[in-house]
């Protein structure tokens, strides 16, 4: 299997780029704005520093996946690196994979990181630890899989530009399907109607995803819906993952 | 010797918005194992494409190709295979030590066996002070040849050279030529692109060329060259036997107190060195005179308009 070195690389030429260190200092200023919103409002919670500091590295946790996503394949189709690659006894499958993981892990990476500044913040100003919080986290680290999966995927199909703008358009929509129900049973049109169902039924709930509300104010959250949300985002991701290989396959690279 | 690379009617045709492009037309080609085989043809004339294809990286229109005994597409055949694109592209963010070791993994090399072939590849490529450069700070001619070093990180039995030396300076180029060459000592093939033709004459045992798609020429370089014209150089010549010479030599030339006899069909050699010893004269060297491999390309590609 060549998926383990294909990954590594990609991670390596994600770590090597600047503009990763620009979104990773952009983080921690975010976050350390949290904290003057603490200072300012004096007589407010800790809570809303938290609710800042969580929506931020969604935020940027999401820039990040869909850069890297959507770069990581159209690059080395572009730069015609892939030849090279293609060359060696590599399965384009397991060219998809590596590359998935790559992006995976730079992504997973850079929220790790955000995740370390936030919590030790969040820990000095509580004087405790704040591990509570990294239930939120986690399946905002599924969520943006799913979303370098797709990013992947459309960048399989389009140019990067119309790959990332489909990405944030999934990101945005999948925010919202819970309305999708209301705006079908309103629709006038019956193109509307379609295509409103499909979203609904195609697009994965992002929302699921969003246990920031709970976890901030410590409302129990049971540890089987938690895992249930990883399957269904990890299915997701599958999905996204196992399409790119499908049209990788089909593909010429002249 | 055995057939490595096969070819059946291969063709492709490449449609893109304004136009259908036939850039191979019933491509039939054998290459035999062991031999230096330089591809040859006019820009366009489809030889990256072939090897686009013998390499999976884009289908066929139509027809059917094997390398080693298996049909193109099998993942398998490419453990012993090495190639060097075209357009050296590769990834900028490693060094060139980090560059090979990445292939190096993906031939599952142990880590004693990809220092050491990664240590020696740099070495023969004139890369070792380069080895913890960055690719993306390489010129030209560098990465092409980090590009050959990448090629040969398998030991591969069959190498695909895609205009491996166009970029290199004439040191880079005869260094290249030498390389070229010690890969075939060690019994293996070379497929070899390239335009420059006085290379390609001087190392390949076989070519081809290709024009527009169709292959127009293939054999062994030493029968397709044929022999342009004989020289001979004699001694002791009378005025008498220089007559009889004149009428079957293309022209005759007194140099250094020799003459030397110049005849362009093989057929009067025979006749004319007898008219030399019965004059009373001798010949000291007959040298055939063959047709470079660039008049031969050049008379290919006219024939064929
Ligand atoms: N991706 C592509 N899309 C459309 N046409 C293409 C593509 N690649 C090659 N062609 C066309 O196919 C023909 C053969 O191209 P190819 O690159 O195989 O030539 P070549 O012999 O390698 O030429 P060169 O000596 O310039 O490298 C050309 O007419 C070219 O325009
Ligand atoms: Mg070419």
């Amino acid at each position: 299997m060549n998926i383990w070195p294909i990954a590594q690389s990609s991670f390596k030429e994600s770590m090597r780029q600047k503009i990763l260190y620009v979104i990773v200092i952009f983080s921690f200023i975010t976050i350390l704005s949290a904290l003057l919103y603490k200072t300012l409002a004096i007589n407010q919670e800790v809570k809303l520093m938290k609710d800042v500091g969580l929506a931020a590295m969604v935020v940027l946790g999401v820039l990040v996946a869909i850069f890297t996503g959507t770069n990581s394949i159209s690059r080395e189709i572009d730069s015609k690196t892939i030849h090279t690659l293609l060359a060696k006894p590599v399965k384009r499958s397991e060219f998809v994979l590596g590359k998935f993981l790559g992006a995976g892990l730079t992504t997973l990476f850079n929220l790790a990181i955000m995740t370390i500044g936030f919590l030790i913040i969040v820990a000095i100003v509580e004087k405790g630890a704040p591990f509570y919080l990294l239930k939120a986290i986690v399946l905002t680290a599924v969520e943006l899989l799913i979303l370098v999966s797709a990013s992947i995927f459309f960048s399989t199909i389009f140019p990067q530009a119309i790959s990332t703008i489909f990405a944030l358009l999934l990101f945005l929509v999948g925010h919202v399907t819970n309305l999708l129900p209301y705006l079908i049973s309103k629709a006038e049109t019956i193109g509307t109607k379609i295509i409103a169902s499909i979203f609904y039924y195609l697009l994965p709930n992002l929302q699921y995803f969003n246990l920031r509300a709970e976890v901030v104010n410590n409302l129990s959250i049971p540890v089987s819906l938690i895992l249930l949300t990883i399957i269904y985002g990890i299915l997701y991701a599958a999905i996204g993952v196992v399409l790119s290989i499908f049209v990788i396959r089909g593909k010429d690279f002249a | 010797m055995a057939v490595i690379i096969k070819t059946e009617a291969l063709s492709k045709v490449y449609n893109t918005r304004n136009k259908n492009t036939q850039a191979l037309d019933n491509l039939t080609l054998e290459v035999e194992s062991g031999c230096i085989f330089g591809y040859l043809g006019p820009n366009g004339a489809g030889k990256t494409t072939t090897i686009n294809i013998l390499l999976d990286f884009i289908k066929p229109t139509y027809g059917r190709a094997w390398i080693m005994g298996k049909e193109i597409g099998d993942v398998k055949a490419k453990e012993k295979i090495g190639f060097m694109p075209e357009n050296p592209y590769f990834y900028t963010h490693l060094t060139s030590w980090e560059f090979l070791d990445f292939f190096g993994r993906i031939f599952h090399l142990d880590k004693t066996t990809r220092r050491n072939r990664t240590e020696k590849l740099l070495e023969m490529v004139g890369l070792k002070k380069e080895q913890k450069t960055l690719l993306k700070n390489f010129s030209r001619g560098m990465l092409q040849r980090i590009g050959i070093a990448q090629a040969l990180i398998n030991e591969p039995d069959l190498v695909f050279l895609d205009e491996p030396i166009a970029s290199l300076d004439p040191i880079g180029r005869r260094e290249i030529r030498t390389l070229i060459k010690k890969i075939k000592a060690q019994g293996k093939t070379v497929f070899f692109c390239s335009h420059i033709l006085s290379d390609v004459e001087q190392i390949c045992d076989e070519v081809a060329i290709l024009k527009e798609g169709r292959l127009i020429e293939k054999g062994p370089l030493n029968k397709l060259l044929n022999v342009k014209e004989i020289e001979v150089i004699a001694q002791g010549l009378n005025s008498e036997t220089l007559e009889a010479i004149n009428k079957l030599s293309k022209k005759t030339t007194s140099v250094d107190g020799n003459w030397q006899i110049i005849i362009e069909k093989e057929k009067d050699l025979p006749s004319t060195l007898d008219i030399i010893q019965k004059g009373g004269g001798r010949y000291l060297s007959v040298v055939p005179h063959k047709e470079t491999l660039e008049e031969l390309f050049f008379s290919d590609i006219e024939k064929n308009v």
